[in-house]
């Protein structure tokens, strides 16, 4: 028993990591339709930033130096995002193709960036002191940066549920994303709200990468181990919705650490994807469905 | 010695908790850990939020050299064990003159290891091996390389005629707080390579496949 | 106050859909489109609109060349348009199909959106619905709300009455001529239904085939006249 609630336990934590990596991506990809490969590297300059800050500041500053990253991250991946909208993805809208091979070529590129300005090398990023460590409660270990990813993550959703349900930017989001021509023609300038779009979905890749810094390791490649996992959340969850990439990140996130302990790492992959491709082929359009400006 | 589980990750896998969890229930005395890359930093970053620091679970890892250690963060796998052939701190004139290089080189907070020392070997090896040949030529090249030796920062090492492999010194390391490493044991001098498992006995029976 | 069309030309991909329109219409006054299906009606008002893209021609409204305006543009300076497609926002509520629209111009204020309701008390009692779940003649009168609350000079309606119900057509027909009546907005709709498109408009012009082929004053057409026209 101990042990199932110590793999539920993990699996809302990988669930919330999930989450924070897809939930950028519900508003580019699942919103806009743009296959941005290049939304990983944009989690892995918000890692950077983390680094960066934290040599800036100082290593006796960890703590300002990892809270501070959340919003500059934000900002920093934010204005990537806006600055590949405005040069190449503006002029893609509809190519589903072009776009993906023109940002996977971006994601090459970004990633030579960083490889030349941090080194080929991880970097260490290094924990705030109270994020070390954890509790145990009913016999499960949670490890407090754990928690505070899994709190995180909630905040962040949270906040954006709040944006795009009941802020006036939010709603113009959902109007361009729902009916283009309509929103255009009475007098809703979509081009601007484009790329507020893509600045908050780019923005909040950044924020996922800050938390990331706490699990796993800040180099070049980190946007890749993310990128496929990311969509995978979006797809499942139906395009474009929140509730839906909630419900899809805490599920494969449990399903995945369950079907992991029953088997192993790489065969709970396996049965993890399995499980996605049979429960695509029954439900194609993801758990929350509805109209959207698709892919296809 | 009891095996009490083996577990295999996806290459590039960043999320462990499910294995830390598996690691901590089986009651293990040791892990022995191959895992390479990117999956290191994750490993022992989610071992150390489990609460399972090297006094209580010594890891032997083969792939982690100071380099790695940069990127985890030396507090979190101090007291680990490595195994290598190479480390920073490996004794000799030909490793200090090596190392003061590399940094004046590279920056005064870089640091060397194995795999950076086996690269700068190879190069000096075929090196004197063209030299020796007078060309290029691959085939004359390898004719030549045969029982060339070279004073590495690792120590002495010889190229083995017949595969090319070099003799190396064995050496188990424990990661210290500074996050370089300090041998602990090794072998009684460079050790003939056997890349085909020739000398060992469980491997008796196995043939090479051929092409 | 006037909307010019010069030379429209405009084409769906392969396929042509106005072969050079001209027009020359009061933008305060009402007229009226009248043509079969597949003519072209929609083109050209999607044409005035800036929603489908010239291959040549230019476009005037109110003395300013808006060939190259977009279309969020065309709504500031004075273009309501009522497309006949009218899913709204539909994943949004009734309430935000309409706050959208009031935030999105300058000045708008809520209030904005009562007084539209005041047009539309149907509307009312079904602000939390998303749009998706309105029957046809409620969507087609959220989308005249909609429209209105850009404050348009002139409104383009296409087809506003196909597949509505007549009680709803006479309450949508009466609110549009009120606002002709009390405020000028001028009108430009498409029909089919010719005797309401006569009803509602003093001028009109009859497509055929991508181009003008008849234009005139309601006054002087008989609706059996408008019949024969649309049958050429």
């Amino acid at each position: 028993m101990e042990a199932i609630l110590n793999q539920l336990f993990a699996g809302v934590s990988y669930g919330s990591i999930l989450l924070l990596i897809a939930l950028g991506l519900t508003f580019t990809f699942g919103q806009m339709g743009v296959i941005n490969m290049a939304h990983g590297e944009f989690i892995m300059f918000g890692a950077y930033t983390t680094y960066v800050l934290q040599e800036v500041l100082g290593k006796d500053q960890i703590t300002y130096a990892f809270l501070l990253s959340l919003p500059i991250a934000l900002v920093v991946a934010g204005a990537m995002g806006l600055l590949l909208e405005i040069t190449l993805i503006k002029r893609l809208y509809g190519r589903p193709l072009d776009t993906l091979l023109v940002t996977w070529g971006v994601a090459l590129v970004l990633q030579q960036l960083a490889r030349d300005i941090f080194g080929a090398n991880n970097v260490e990023v290094v924990s705030p002191s109270w994020l070390d460590g954890g509790i145990t409660i009913a016999g499960v270990d949670m490890a407090y940066n754990r928690l505070f990813i899994i709190g995180l993550s909630l905040a962040i959703t949270a906040a954006a549920w709040v944006v795009v349900g009941k802020l006036k930017q939010g709603r113009r989001m959902r109007a361009v994303m729902q009916n283009r021509q309509l929103a255009g023609a009475s007098g809703i300038n979509t081009p601007s709200v484009d790329r507020r779009t893509f600045f908050l979905g780019s923005g909040l890749a950044g924020v996922a990468g800050v938390a990331i810094t706490q699990l796993g390791s800040v180099g070049p490649n980190l946007g890749t181990n993310y990128i496929i996992d990311a969509f995978l959340v979006v797809i499942v969850g139906g395009l474009g919705h929140l509730r839906g990439a909630v419900i899809a990140a805490l599920s494969l996130g449990i399903l995945n650490s369950l079907a992991e302990y029953w088997s192993s790492a790489s065969l709970g992959k396996v049965i993890v994807f399995l499980a996605i491709v049979v429960f695509l082929q029954f439900r194609p359009e993801g758990i929350v469905a509805s109209e959207s400006r698709g892919l296809a | 010695m009891e095996i009490t589980g083996e577990e295999y990750a996806p290459l590039g896998s960043t999320e462990f908790s499910t294995i830390v969890n598996k690691v901590k229930a089986s009651d293990s005395d040791a892990v022995f850990n191959t895992l390479n890359g990117d999956s290191n930093v994750a490993f022992f970053k989610q071992l150390d939020g489990a609460g399972l620091p090297s006094s209580k679970l010594p890891i032997v890892s083969v792939s982690i050299a100071e380099d790695e250690v940069r990127a985890i963060g030396a507090d979190k796998v101090k007291g680990q064990i490595v195994a290598w052939n190479y480390y920073q701190t490996t004794p000799g004139a030909a490793n200090e003159k090596f190392v003061k290089a590399y940094k004046a080189a590279y920056g005064d907070d870089r640091v060397t290891d194995d795999p950076i020392e086996a690269a700068y070997v190879a190069v000096y090896l075929w090196a004197a091996a063209v030299e020796k040949a007078g060309t290029t030529d691959v085939e004359k090249v390898k004719e030549a390389s045969k029982g060339l030796e070279f004073d590495a920062p690792e120590g002495k090492v010889v190229v083995d005629g017949e595969n090319q492999h070099i003799t190396k010194t064995a050496r188990i390391g424990v990661i210290n707080e500074e996050g370089l490493i300090d041998t602990v044991w090794e072998s009684d001098g460079p050790i003939k390579p056997d890349p085909f498992l020739e000398t060992y006995p469980w491997a008796k029976g196995m043939k090479p496949v051929d092409g | 106050m006037k909307l010019v069309a010069d030379n429209l030309v405009a084409a769906h991909g392969q396929t042509t859909a106005l072969f050079g329109i001209s027009l020359d219409i009061d933008a305060g006054g009402r007229t009226a489109v009248l043509g079969r299906n597949g003519v072209g009606k929609t083109s050209l008002m999607n044409a005035l609109m800036g929603v489908l893209p010239l291959r040549s021609g230019r476009v005037e409204f109110n003395g300013d060349d808006i060939t190259k305006v977009p279309r969020w543009e065309r709504v500031k300076l004075g273009l309501g348009y009522i497309p006949q497609e009218r899913s709204g926002f539909p994943q949004m509520t009734v309430k935000e199909n309409l706050a959208v629209i009031m935030e999105s111009r300058k000045g708008g204020k809520p209030s904005d959106i009562d007084e539209v309701l005041d047009l539309f008390p149907r509307l009312k009692p079904l602000l939390k619905r998303p749009a998706v779940f309105l029957s046809g003649g409620q969507r087609q009168q959220l989308a005249i709300a909609r429209a209105l609350l850009t404050k348009p000079k002139m409104l383009l309606l296409d087809e506003p009455t196909e597949g509505i119900q007549p009680s709803i057509v006479a309450e949508i027909e009466e609110s549009i001529l009120e606002f002709h009546a009390r405020d000028g907005l001028g009108i430009m709709v498409a029909e089919q239904y010719v005797e309401m498109a006569l009803r509602m408009a003093d001028a009109y012009v009859v497509l055929e085939a991508g181009i003008v082929v008849h234009e005139g004053q309601t006054a002087d057409l008989s609706a059996e006249d408008a019949s024969k026209l649309l049958a050429i």
